[in-house]
């Protein structure tokens, strides 16, 4: 908790509610990508196919190029280079080289002079194509291989995964009861409010300059330049702020290479800006998993196995599928897991758009099915679900059952935490009809070992530029996606450094100007970031520490640093201001300025796909879900979510509950009203935010957001990751309350009023069969 | 961005100016007032006017008000009126209920704040193959409503199903209220119930060039009326279902219901007046017509996949809607 | 270079000058009243072509976008009663012509037939374009006896014809066939007759390409002294000549030179027994004539090879604009590469859509600018004004991030015209004070956590203004029914209704504004000059 006993001057800013200085953001002062205009710049619209699968046999651009305000029309031949973000699986083309996979897949890109033309000269280039058979859904996919959108052709299957832990089999025969259970987790799309952008402009000296709403601005950098065939030194990749991106911006894009081609062949600048119906198409969100799960457990509540058999929706392309697989069982051993362990995960491709990374990536699907299978556990051994997982709880500082090496772990505070708040110990089962409770746990990875391609060289780093004014620039290669970690960053700084906010400077996501970081994902920034800026910061305070030493002629041990004063410990009047400390610092060591990276330490399994979940630190979740239920027409209205998350320490308390909020809040969604469902035909059900509906202020339940700190040894000051974690227990939660509010299991997403009723009509139609069984 | 099909813009000042140049622009003109309707349709192609005619700022349109006409009171709205001004207005609570409801949970806050009376009545029809960006329908390939001349609800049907979407016309049809319409032919009145014809590609009387001018409603002693609407969230959507119930209750301690009326929309392209409301004998209590009002509806109520595919759900609904409007009138 | 088209008449030794037309012909086109209109005939159906290939529907319109590029002012887009498939082509034609505002003149064929024109008629009808009806009917001495036809029933035949596409508001042209062999005393009765009964329009044909110069001076001289006569000097004179004797294009380019109004032409020259006047090399000649603006080479390219492939009739090697031999000369054109930007130089210089002037309040000072009338406030607000502070989410009404207060309303400004916004005051984020007197509602959002990406926050933080300024004191309930119409994907909105209370705090006075804005204890006081300006200013 934060140290308010200190005085002011003594508190650090780490720990307090600080400002989140957004306003110049949100008015319009700093520009996201899709408010930078250019002199002379082209709008380009993409021509995508109307087919779920479909060779391309020609296309003609005559009709476009005679249109007023064309200036040019490129196709798949312009860049015919395979990109994909997973190195062992490129399979994606800038534009579709000779077959279109799904509706909406990107076939051609037009320049003209106005958005408007663009629009039409869209329309006006002829794309003959010869449709194929499609599997434009799971089952399909499964049963006809003929279709053949798998490596060479010979069956649809994108990714295999067979992993066993110990003899499965042998423990759930000695088990006293177990749950077998088939659950469909309906797949979900990001709906970040900013749809995606690119603009590109080719400088007079041949520079290419792309800005971009992506994620992660280091892999943008080196696709290009592998596509377009120019040289890396000659590309400069700029993430301006990033309206929202959810894992949904974690890959390059069509419209980034179309950008930057178009901009080469016109000479001038070009701007290509999605469509809302054009963000379902580009997708990368949840993946649809249908999983029959088996859990074993003894009459006192040990779990002794786990067997799950998982197919999984990919979509048309691999994107980040060779890694979903592996998290669609990889993370499930944490916190509380069996004795033994085995699953097996098959990725298919489909002729849908493709998916990838959604907040929790690929661990939230299974997490629903093992949570369910524990509350159905604890009824039919009538134990209470908190106590059932109480009994099963990995320990801290210990290795999981398949390689995963924990270290710090809060889970058993953050069962308290939400046990308490939530009364749960007297109003758990005693609830008046059709309101209920339900629990569950999660745990997720800060970061992970699995650098995306192979090299030795550091995950993350920052640069500090000290100026003798007494402003600290921090350049970080992070991406601010509204996470808030460029204020994670300056608060390190100016809790290390002594200084107020006013005077850090935050500069991420720009090639040019800030060293390499990975990137926005897998929650690693503030561990990773975190940790590379307190590296570089904690080198500058040494400098300044023995500068003022020699200046006051005392032991650089006793010199103390406060909020704009470095001081003599027993002697606070005794002291030097921040920025003449720096003044001396410069004077003594010349210009100042350091850098700092990080590593993940060697981690993982010693086995295939070891090193995927490998992280170094993991955070912990525990939900309580309130909901009621209305019997009559199968409303469920979830009142509360309780969220209590072991994020090691929470540097920024404010933007912590807000990840925790947003988690919980997204995770509600999912459970209750988004499904990314494409019909037979290959089209999306409703490409737009009327159909695909995502919560409005008057549909979401109170958050109460509970910070657990299990101060991480290896963490900056201990803080862990709070972005992805607390979404997870937030569908099992729901679904366990459903239960027990009114008695019925939906195994399937999302919980509609539609399936809740029929579910409720099924209980009642059974109930009367019992009892009219019994009375005869 | 959608970007909007090229037009000329005309911003009359008076109402007679815009019948006139209504009269002269014909089926190649498109009125806007609130906007919220037509201009998504028009971003996606579904309506590619010549000339665009922005009636919002005409204030002989705005106003609501409640005029004695014989030894009747009329609460009369004026077309261009704001369905948030309807919503709050003292007046329209007070006289038809059902309709301050109906327009209270039209679409968001904003949609509300800039739609209109006259803009909701005269909403263009609904359906999911519809209601989609030029792409979309192209790659459908399109529907007999636009462009095309398939219905992908009705296999190898003939006629357009889209729905009825506007949350005031049940309330106006339950109401009895009277549509004032004025164009080239003149004026005229048209019942609510009357203004609209089971054709999802036009589901209204209007002619071209013709406008919604005012809405009157009589006030009847003992009159009572409530709306229900189905959604998914509780804002912004469209309904999936809504009904209004107007039940002429008599009986001070123990109310009865005298007449009733039950209109359910969204259904198909036009509001259904449920027969079963019109058998009410005199006199009934409130929960014996709320049963058979319910099961009158259910039974003759079958909605179509044209907004949604949980057809079988929202059918149930249309029981539970019901008994809730009516055990809530009984006051 | 001596160019003998522009030379003085020569005069021979008499001094009696020895020229044809009496004057270098460049002169003729330059004291033309009214510019020579070009009539692209290819389309029209039952061309009785050689090749007797019917184009598909698509090919049409191809042609369509290539006569709109190489400048063809008038097309024929078919015979409407030669079937139901013309009919259906000459609609999707029409309707291609208005949808792309390819300000093409459409005309169709008929025979003086009552029942022809009404087809026409319903043609124009369904695309919502007049359509011109060329009315042909056989006027010489041969084709009369051959039809056994005598004046009155050509009398009759044109003047039903002609009243019926008057009722229609269609313009009528008569065309006699084999004019060049008919008597004048019988096309001075057709023309009097056609012109009595609303003809706007007269066409000259030679369809057996039997006339030469000569002929075409004394016909032209003879139908404009008709017209006189007739007191019909508004009706408009046609040209359609043939090629039998290889003298077509000559002849085409002496009538537009001897006055005649429009001159037609077919693609590649198709049609007929040997051949129409080739309209390309038409427009190219009218163009180095000076009689109409040059057309670029590529475009004409494009023209003929468009021609050939929808007529399938091959390109003749030697054809100077297309031929195979003349392409060696020139760069060879990638089907998908961009033609140089200049090469539309030619193209009329005016914009592309009608601006309209218009003038909005933002933020207490006047803003005028002028948009098409299709933009809407966003793009206004987003383009022309660069104030990018208001966010698209969804420009359609279902997401709430353009949220702008417009005249005290919080209003969608992705579905509100900008000509719409003309005379209003639009309030928006780039409009809420900044530090040291930081807004309310910015304060309460930075101090709260109510934005995290920030792209919501602007629809957020206007649709809360509009709230505060008509209610001072919110209840949660009312903060979260105001801003039901914003979606946020970070927050959960929890964060945000805690803001908005908070903000609400700050304007009444119970709650301390800008804690904790960085350096705030030392901002400098105003200026004593301005610092009523300070007060005075609104924000």
């Amino acid at each position: 908790m934060t140290d308010t006993r200190k005085p002011s001057a003594l508190r650090g800013l780490v720990g307090s509610r600080t400002r989140t200085l957004l306003a110049p953001r949100v008015t319009g002062q700093v520009r996201y990508t899709d408010d930078i205009h250019l002199p002379r710049m082209l709008w380009g619209r993409i021509v995508r196919s109307p087919h779920p699968h479909a060779r391309i046999v020609r296309i003609d651009a005559t009709r476009a190029l005679a249109k007023p305000g064309v200036l040019a029309v490129i196709t798949g031949k312009d860049m015919p280079e395979r990109f994909g973000i997973i190195p062992w699986t490129p399979d994606e083309y800038p534009l579709a080289l000779d077959h279109a996979r799904f509706v909406g897949d990107a076939v051609a890109a037009v320049a003209a002079t106005d958005e408007r033309i663009a629009h039409e000269a869209a329309e006006l280039v002829d794309v003959a194509y010869e449709v194929l058979p499609a599997a434009t859904d799971l089952q399909t996919a499964i049963d006809k291989p003929e279709v053949g959108l798998g490596k060479g052709g010979k069956d649809n299957v994108s990714k295999e995964v067979d992993l066993a832990f110990g003899d499965v089999d042998a423990a759930l025969a000695e088990s006293e009861v177990v749950i077998a259970g088939d659950y469909y987790y309906e797949g979900s799309a990001h709906v970040p409010i900013e749809t995606h952008c690119a603009i590109a402009n080719l400088d007079k000296n041949g520079l290419l300059t792309v800005w971009s709403t992506t994620q992660v601005p280091h892999y943008l950098h080196r696709e290009l330049s592998r596509v377009l065939r120019v040289p890396p030194t000659r590309i400069r990749v700029i993430q301006p702020p990033v309206g929202g991106a959810f894992g949904g911006k974690s890959e390059p894009f069509s419209l980034e290479f179309c950008a930057a081609k178009l901009a080469m062949v016109t000479g001038r600048p070009v701007k290509f800006l999605y469509t809302r119906e054009e963000e379902f198409y580009a997708h990368r969100g949840r993946h649809p998993m249908q999983i029959h799960m088996k859990v074993g457990a003894r009459r006192d509540g040990k779990l002794t196995g786990v067997d799950a058999r998982t197919f999984i929706d990919g979509g048309a392309y691999s994107s980040f599928g060779l890694v979903t697989t592996y998290y669609s069982g990889q993370l499930l051993t944490l916190p509380a897991f069996a004795d033994t362990y085995r699953f097996r995960s098959t990725r298919l491709f489909t002729n849908k758009p493709p998916c990838g990374p959604k907040r929790g990536h690929g661990s939230v699907q299974p997490r629903f099915a093992f949570e369910v299978s524990l509350d159905k556990i604890a009824r039919a051994l009538v134990i209470d679900p908190i106590e059932l997982r109480r009994k099963n709880l990995v320990p801290p500082n210990t290795t999981t059952l398949n390689g995963l090496r924990v270290t710090s772990n809060g889970i058993e505070q953050c069962l308290d935490a939400v046990e308490r708040a939530s009364g749960w110990k007297d109003r758990f089962g005693k609830m008046p009809k059709g309101r209920g409770l339900g629990v569950a746990t999660s745990a997720y990875i800060s970061g992970t070992n699995y650098a995306i391609y192979p090299n030795a060289m550091p995950q993350s780093a920052v640069q500090l530029k000290v100026d003798r004014s007494g402003v600290v620039t921090v350049f970080s290669g992070q991406s601010e996606i509204g996470q808030g970690c460029d204020l994670m960053l300056a608060v390190l700084v100016a809790d290390e450094l002594g200084l107020d906010l006013g005077s850090v400077r935050v500069i991420s996501g720009d090639t040019d100007l800030t060293p390499v970081d990975l990137g926005a994902y897998s929650s690693r920034g503030t561990f990773m970031n975190g940790n590379a800026c307190l590296m570089a910061a904690r080198e500058i305070k040494s400098k300044l520490v023995a500068a003022v030493a020699e200046k006051l002629d005392v032991d650089p041990r006793n010199v103390l640093v406060t909020r704009g004063a470095l001081v003599v410990v027993h002697d606070p009047a005794r002291g030097v201001s921040v920025t003449e400390a720096i003044q001396l610092a410069e004077a003594k060591f010349g210009t100042l300025g350091a850098v700092g990276h990080y590593n993940t330490p060697k981690l993982g399994g010693e086995y295939r796909g070891g090193t995927i979940g490998a992280s170094p630190a993991y955070s912990f979740t525990a939900h309580v879900a309130e909901v009621s239920v209305d019997a009559r027409s199968g409303f469920v209205r979830v009142e509360k979510i309780w969220v209590a998350h072991d994020c090691g320490k929470a540097l920024c308390p404010t933007i912590v509950e807000g990840q925790m909020e947003g988690s919980a809040y997204m995770g509600a969604a999912e459970a209750l009203l988004e499904e990314h469902v494409i019909g037979p035909d290959g089209l999306h059900k409703g490409p737009n935010l009327l159909d695909y509906r995502i919560p409005t202020s008057l549909d979401v339940p109170d958050l109460h957001a509970l910070i657990v700190e299990s101060e991480d040894q290896e963490g900056p000051l201990g803080a862990k990751e709070s972005g992805e974690g607390p979404l997870h227990p937030s569908i099992p939660a729901i679904a366990n309350a459903i239960f027990d509010a009114v008695g019925v299991r939906v195994d399937r997403l999302p919980f509609s009023p539609a399936r809740v009723l029929s579910a409720l009509r099924k209980k009642q139609a059974d109930e009367q069969a019992t009892a009219t069984a019994a009375a005869e | 961005m959608l970007p909007l099909p090229v037009f000329d813009h005309h911003r009359p000042r008076t109402l007679s100016a815009a019948l006139d140049l209504l009269a002269r622009l014909g089926d190649k003109a498109v009125v806007l007032a609130g906007g919220t309707d037509v201009l998504p349709n028009m971003k996606h192609g579904l309506v590619e006017p010549d000339h665009v005619v922005s009636i919002a700022g005409i204030d002989e349109l705005r106003g609501i008000s409640l005029d004695r006409e014989g030894d009747d009171d009329k609460l009369v709205l004026g077309a261009g009126a704001r369905l948030a001004e309807i919503e709050s207005s003292i007046l329209v609570r007070r006289v038809a209920p059902a309709l301050a409801e109906a327009a209270g949970q039209v679409g968001g806050p904003h949609h509300r704040a800039m739609g209109t009376l006259g803009g909701n009545i005269c909403l263009d029809t609904r359906c999911r193959y519809y209601n989609q960006t030029y792409f979309w329908r192209k790659s459908l390939g399109f529907c007999l409503k636009k462009d095309g001349t398939v219905c992908h609800v009705v296999r190898g049907g003939s006629r357009c199903v889209a729905a009825a979407s506007n949350d005031t016309a049940p309330a106006l049809i339950a109401l009895d209220a009277d549509l004032h319409l004025l164009g080239p032919r003149g004026a005229r009145i048209v019942a609510a119930h009357d203004f609209y014809v089971a054709d999802g590609i036009k589901n209204t009387v209007l002619e071209p060039g013709e406008l919604v001018v005012r809405v009157s409603i009589t006030r009847r002693p003992g009159r009572r009326s409530s709306f229900e609407k189905l959604r998914r969230r509780n804002a912004i959507d469209f309904p999936l279902l809504s009904i209004a119930v107007r039940l002429d209750v008599s009986g001070v301690e123990t109310p009865r219901v005298d007449a009733a009326d039950v209109v359910v929309s969204a259904l198909g392209a036009r509001p259904r007046r449920v027969r079963a409301a019109s058998n009410v004998r005199p006199g009934t209590p409130f929960d014996v017509a709320a049963r058979e009002l319910a099961e009158g509806a259910y039974a003759e109520c079958k909605p179509l996949p044209n907004v949604d595919d949980d057809t079988e759900w929202r059918r149930e609904m249309v029981p539970a809607l019901v008994e809730r409007a009516v055990t809530r009138l009984e006051g | 270079m001596y160019d003998w088209n522009d030379s003085v008449p020569f005069v021979d030794a008499s001094g009696h000058a020895i020229s044809l037309s009496g004057g270098p012909v460049r002169r003729d086109f330059a004291r033309r009243v009214r510019p020579i209109k070009v009539v692209d005939e290819t389309l029209r159906d039952g061309l009785q072509s050689a090749a007797g290939h019917q184009p598909d529907a698509a090919q049409k319109i191809d042609l369509l976008y290539a006569m709109a590029a190489i400048g063809v002012d008038v097309v024929s887009v078919g015979l409407p009663a030669a079937g139901l498939a013309n009919a259906e082509d000459c609609f999707l034609l029409c309707r291609e012509i208005v949808r792309s505002k390819l300000g093409l003149v459409p005309t169709a064929a008929a025979r003086t037939v009552v029942a022809d024109v009404h087809g026409i008629a319903r043609a124009a009808d369904r695309a919502g374009i007049p359509i011109e009806v060329y009315a042909f009917i056989g006027s010489s001495p041969i084709r009369l006896a051959v039809e056994g036809w005598d004046t009155d029933f050509l009398l009759g035949a044109i003047t039903a014809a002609a009243r019926e596409a008057k009722a229609a508001g269609l313009p009528f042209c008569l065309v006699t066939e084999d004019t060049t062999r008919s008597n004048p005393d019988v096309l001075r009765s057709l023309y009097s007759a056609a012109i009595d009964a609303g003809a706007s329009r007269i066409c000259l044909c030679d369809t057996t390409g039997h006339v030469t110069p000569y002929g075409i001076e004394a016909l032209v001289g003879f139908a404009r002294h008709t017209l006189d006569e007739l007191g019909a000097r508004h009706v408009e004179l046609d040209w359609h000549g043939h090629n039998d004797r290889g003298i077509g294009l000559p002849n085409a380019l002496w009538a537009a030179a001897r006055g005649v109004d429009r001159v037609h032409g077919t693609g590649l020259g198709v049609g007929e027994r040997v051949g129409n006047t080739s309209l390309e090399l038409l427009v190219e000649n009218l163009g180095l004539l000076g009689a109409r603006p040059r057309v670029p080479e590529a475009r004409l390219v494009e023209y003929c090879e468009l021609a050939s492939r929808a007529l399938r009739y091959p390109i003749p090697a030697g054809h100077p604009i297309a031929g195979a031999n003349m392409r060696g000369a020139r760069f060879e054109v990638r089907p998908y590469r961009a033609t140089p930007e200049d090469a539309s130089a030619s193209e009329p210089l005016e914009p592309m859509e009608k601006l309209v002037p218009m003038c909005m309040k933002i933020g207490g000072s006047a803003v005028a600018l002028a948009v098409p009338a299709r933009r809407t406030l966003l793009e206004a607000l987003r383009y022309d004004l660069d104030l990018v502070g208001t966010k698209q989410g969804c420009d359609k009404g279902d997401c709430g991030a353009c949220t702008v207060v417009v005249d005290g309303v919080a209003t969608l400004s992705c579905l509100t015209l900008a000509l719409d916004a003309d005379g209003k005051e639009v309030r928006t984020v780039e409009t809420l004070e900044g530090a040291p007197h930081i807004d309310a509602l910015l304060d309460g959002f930075d101090r709260l956590g109510g934005g995290q990406c920030g792209f919501c926050t602007p629809g957020m933080l206007m649709t809360a203004t509009a709230l505060l300024d008509r209610n001072t004191r919110p209840t949660r309930d009312e903060i979260k029914c105001a801003i039901a119409g914003n979606l946020c994907r970070c927050t959960g909105y929890g964060k945000i209704i805690d803001a908005i209370e908070l903000a609400a705090k700050i304007r009444r006075g119970e709650a301390e504004a800008g804690v904790g804005l960085p350096g705030i204890e030392n901002t400098p006081p105003p200026l004593p000059s301005n610092k009523s300006s300070r007060e005075g200013r609104q924000g």
